[in-house]
């Protein structure tokens, strides 16, 4: 190299310059945690403040603390109920739409070779959603209501003489199109971890003397274990607070989520900011559970 | 050649499961060309009243027109898509400065790992009655696209930085480490050295968010308001009205430009061997 | 005229308790191939990415060409780095990677091409412009990122364990090249590596460093012959080590007695060791066998219990009741597995060694049976 380019390159720089150099990777960090801190730390926080006061508020009066909504809630029996019937359909919920997802995401990350072809069947998944969930959700009407596809078919061949009413509006509703929802959200991470699998771990297992099934439950299976626990945790997040699928499709089940709309409809907001955080606080607990089944920092970064 | 039948029996499955998740769509296209009022059946007749038809009297439903002459669904529709796209536009640079500095150790990284990713975590009603008080407090009162915007982004970002800090290469930091001492300075770094080993992850965030925000509905409820995007609008008509074909007409037809614009990217994306996911 | 690079008191510390550098200083002269060798662990690949601006430490200086870098960014220090994995960049060909410095200091394509193509050339890698790394081998992608280094020909070149991923005879051949190749471009290399043949071999000068310090600098042949500390002996070339306390003193000459026997040997040092617990060494090439009861200075019996075959050399070894073993390095010879022999070197091949290493309050018998 030239001398005069050389120079050129070996010019020095001030301090200021210097150190907002060496630490510039971590000031990055800023722009999205302070999207984050607005937007999602801060309206928390003031649903937490506003569960202390009584009343028809709508703003966090700091004269006004008291404990009474949280005794409301912990002392009703209709919350254990509440909360019963809410897990319990979550729980469902995630294992049914578990099971439906895992061969799929399965048979897309190890049965398929050709990224051309995972990339269209992928895709193909990802299209429903973009139709709007309310309008896919109706559709359920016209397949499994009394004058729906179901009853239709099954009338005109003459198997049943009056239309099946119990289709529709029922628990079993409830938990179809719930998993239907959630159906992309599952299969994704899984397929996601499945990939991350190296191929010569599954080998060395099987030239160690595992069958098929034994180095997949042992080895695959364990493995693809961060991206199950992303997927359960979402259909969690997703059902425990979703109060307009039990509304509209399940009639009489009382559901955490619509109980906490409920009282936000009727301007009551501090009940529904302390059944809000009872939400929070069930949905931070099922979660930390399930993360006790694998880590999943060491996805991420080591 | 042995016979993969898990291959076969998991293959057989997936279409299965293609089929379950697109038979009601199926149903939705076929219905929406309906030419009465009600969604269910049997079917009398069909029509493309619900898709073009002009304002009119049909069924029982009151007054009512196709999508095409609702000015309504135009302006929801509208507001969604800009939605989406200043969405992922925003989330995009968002996740790709979260991931690369979250490669770094530092302390409270963790603390801020989890905190990103809670954008997930937090049930729809929190935030959205959140942030509602929120807007209150700080004095905004005029609800919008841009009062939903922040939720969105909040909502979309987690998704983005999942997939794209999973398939980082390990060795990233080494080939920036190479470039620097080569002689790029640290723009010259990301453009020519970090950008093109992420740009399937930058583009899969983009279409991840777009996609999301789309749907989204539970927390944009909260702070919207007047025609709102396609869900909350969609969702609000129904609460007040009978359903009708006319909601399938829009399924089908968001239904369509998507498949349609999806097998187009898809295809561009995939023609080099490298995964888009 | 100013050293190519001149290291004054390095330290860098990761986290709070690992010191990976404590108070490094060494000078390196210019045009020199200058080889730090050491076992894993022990600061060199932090001490290249110090220099090389990739890696910030805790305090010291350091001079590129008699300028202190401190404030110096990496992009503007005018030197090479070459990483252990190569790091070739997997979304160009090779002809972008080579290019890249060219292109990172606004040279026009005509000249980034001649560049390339002498660069390839000389590396051996004519012609292999359009190629992608990932169609590469091992060996070849080593040279992409060697050729990529020194295009331009930048002043100082680090190398970080070059030759550690590399197969025995591919190894010969590189380290052939590598020393062709600094012949011919005169600037100053830095190479790194853990095994000791590579640091006799390549070295103008050859630096010995243990966790983060420098045992001894200096010729490789000096190093060999002179060891000054425990550590650097058994680094440094092949070498059987036993305690034993000096009995006498005179001048250069000592009598140590250690379990095997007495011996006589040179001690280089300066202290007064009499009565000191040292290290009594003799490299294995040094080792005479004779059968037993021939009478010679410095020598034991002992069983030989195996011999394997090296090639350009016999290792054998011999055991003694106790379980002390001791190497030989000689050409075949007529010997029984099981048979006792005599064993015997001559006094100044006797190497006698009082510090066991530059770091403080070790225990010369741990150093010398590598506890």
């Amino acid at each position: 190299m030239t001398e005069e380019r050389r120079s050129e390159a070996e010019k020095r720089e001030s301090p200021l310059i210097t150190f907002v150099r060496k630490n510039a990777r971590y000031f990055l960090i800023l722009p999205p945690l302070i999207v984050v801190i607005l937007f999602l730390v801060v309206p928390s926080l003031m649903i937490l403040l506003l569960s202390f006061n009584k009343g028809s508020v709508t703003r966090f009066d700091p004269t006004k603390i008291s404990i009474d909504n949280f005794i409301a809630v912990f002392s009703r029996p209709s919350t254990y109920i509440i909360l019963r019937d809410t897990l319990g359909m979550s729980v469902l919920a995630a294992l049914v739409t578990l099971l439906v997802a895992y061969p799929v995401a399965y048979f897309l990350s190890f049965k398929i070779q050709n990224f051309q072809l995972q990339g269209i069947i992928t895709f193909m998944l990802v299209a429903p959603y973009w139709v709007d969930w309310s309008i896919r959700s109706i559709s359920w009407l016209s397949i499994l209501g009394e004058k729906g596809l179901v009853n239709y078919v099954l009338m005109s061949l003459g198997l049943i003489k009056q239309p099946l009413s119990e289709l529709l509006f029922t628990r079993w509703t409830l938990l179809i199109i719930w998993v239907q929802t959630n159906l992309l959200f599952m299969i994704f991470p899984i397929y996601l971890s499945l990939t991350l699998i190296d191929p010569d771990l599954i080998n060395v297992a099987r030239t160690l003397g595992a069958s098929p099934f034994k180095a997949f439950t042992k080895i695959t299976f364990r493995l693809s274990l961060p991206g199950v626990v992303i997927g359960i945790i979402f259909v969690f997040i997703s059902t425990l607070g979703d109060y307009v699928t039990p509304a509209l499709w399940a009639g009489g089940l009382q559901m955490l989520g619509l109980t906490v709309q409920n009282y936000a409809w009727h301007f009551n907001w501090p009940m529904a900011a302390a059944y809000s955080v009872l939400l929070l606080a069930v949905t931070l607990g099922v979660i930390w559970i399930v993360l006790r089944f694998a880590n999943i920092k060491q996805v991420f970064y080591k | 050649m042995k016979r993969d039948w898990v291959k076969i029996v998991l293959g057989i499955y997936t279409v299965f499961i293609i089929f379950i998740f697109y038979l009601p769509l199926i149903l939705v296209a076929i219905l929406s060309f309906k030419s009465d009022a009600s969604i269910t059946f049997p079917i009398l007749g069909f029509s493309l009243y619900w898709y073009i038809g002009p304002p009119g009297l049909v069924g029982t439903s009151g007054f009512t027109s196709g999508i095409f002459y609702d000015p309504q669904i135009g302006q929801a529709i509208i507001n969604s898509i800009t939605l989406g796209v200043i969405t992922a536009v925003i989330v995009v640079p968002l996740v790709i400065c979260a991931a690369l500095t979250l490669r770094y150790a530092f302390k409270g990284r963790d603390l801020i790992f989890y905190l990103l990713l809670a954008g997930f975590v937090m049930p729809a009603i929190i935030i959205g009655l959140g942030a509602n008080i929120f807007y209150k407090t700080i004095g905004i009162t005029e609800y919008s696209i841009w009062t939903v915007l922040p939720l969105h982004i909040v909502y979309t970002m987690p998704f983005g930085l999942i997939l794209t800090m999973a398939r980082f290469d390990p060795l990233m930091v080494e080939y920036e480490n190479v470039a620097r001492v080569l002689g790029a300075s640290g723009w010259k770094v990301f453009t020519k050295i970090t950008f093109p080993l992420i740009r399937t992850q930058v583009i899969s965030t983009f279409f991840f968010a777009f996609t999301l925000s789309l749907s989204e509905f539970l927390r944009s409820s909260f702070v919207i308001a007047g025609v709102g995007t396609i869900p909350t609008y969609v969702y609000n008509q129904m609460s007040v009205t009978a359903p009708t074909p006319k909601w399938f007409a829009l399924g089908t037809l968001s239904m369509a430009i998507s498949l349609t614009l999806l097998f187009v990217v898809a295809y561009i994306l995939t023609r080099g061997q490298r995964r888009i996911i | 005229m100013p050293s190519a690079l001149s290291v004054k008191s390095l330290v860098k510390r990761y986290g709070r308790n690992v010191l990976a550098l404590n108070g490094v200083s060494f000078e390196v002269d210019k045009g020199d191939f200058f080889v730090i060798i050491g076992p894993s662990g022990c600061g060199k690949s932090t001490l290249l990415r110090c220099v090389a601006g990739i890696l910030d430490y805790d305090s010291g200086d350091i001079y590129i060409d008699g300028r202190n870098v401190k404030d110096v960014p990496a992009h503007k220090r005018n030197i090479s780095y070459m990483p252990e994995t190569y790091a070739l960049f997997p979304h160009m060909r090779v002809y972008d990677n080579v290019a890249f410095r060219l292109r990172m200091h606004n040279f026009d394509e005509s000249e980034i091409k001649k560049e390339v193509k002498r660069a390839l050339e000389l590396v051996g890698l004519a012609g292999f412009e359009e190629r992608w790394p990932s169609e590469l081998s091992g060996g070849q992608r080593q040279r992409v990122a060697l050729a990529r280094a020194v295009v331009a020909n930048p002043s100082l070149l680090l190398l970080d364990e070059p030759l550690s991923h590399v197969d025995y005879r591919l190894q010969r051949k590189l380290m052939e090249d590598f020393k062709n190749i600094h012949k011919n471009l005169g600037n100053t290399w830095i190479l790194t590596t853990h095994i000791q043949e590579q640091g006799l071999s390549l070295a103008d000068t050859l630096m010995v460093m243990n966790v983060g310090v420098i045992e001894q600098k200096g010729k490789p042949h000096e190093i060999y012959e002179s060891p000054r500390t425990v550590f650097a002996a058994r680094f440094v070339g092949d070498i059987n080590l036993y305690s034993g306390q000096v009995v006498e003193q005179k001048g250069e000459f000592c009598i140590v007695k250690t379990n095997l026997g007495e011996f006589k040997g040179i001690y280089k040092g300066t202290g007064e060791i009499v009565g000191r617990t040292v290290a009594y060494g003799v490299r294995p090439n040094h080792i005479l066998i004779s059968p037993v009861g021939e009478h010679r200075e410095n020598s034991f019996k002992a069983r030989l219990i195996s011999a394997y075959y090296f090639g350009e050399f016999i290792e054998y070894i011999f055991e003694v009741t106790g379980g002390v073993q001791v190497k030989v390095h000689a050409d075949p010879m007529p010997v029984k597995i099981g048979e006792e022999y005599a064993v015997s070197w001559d006094t100044v091949r006797g190497i006698i060694l009082d510090k066991p290493s530059v770091i403080e309050g070790l225990n010369i018998e741990d150093v010398i049976y590598g506890r």
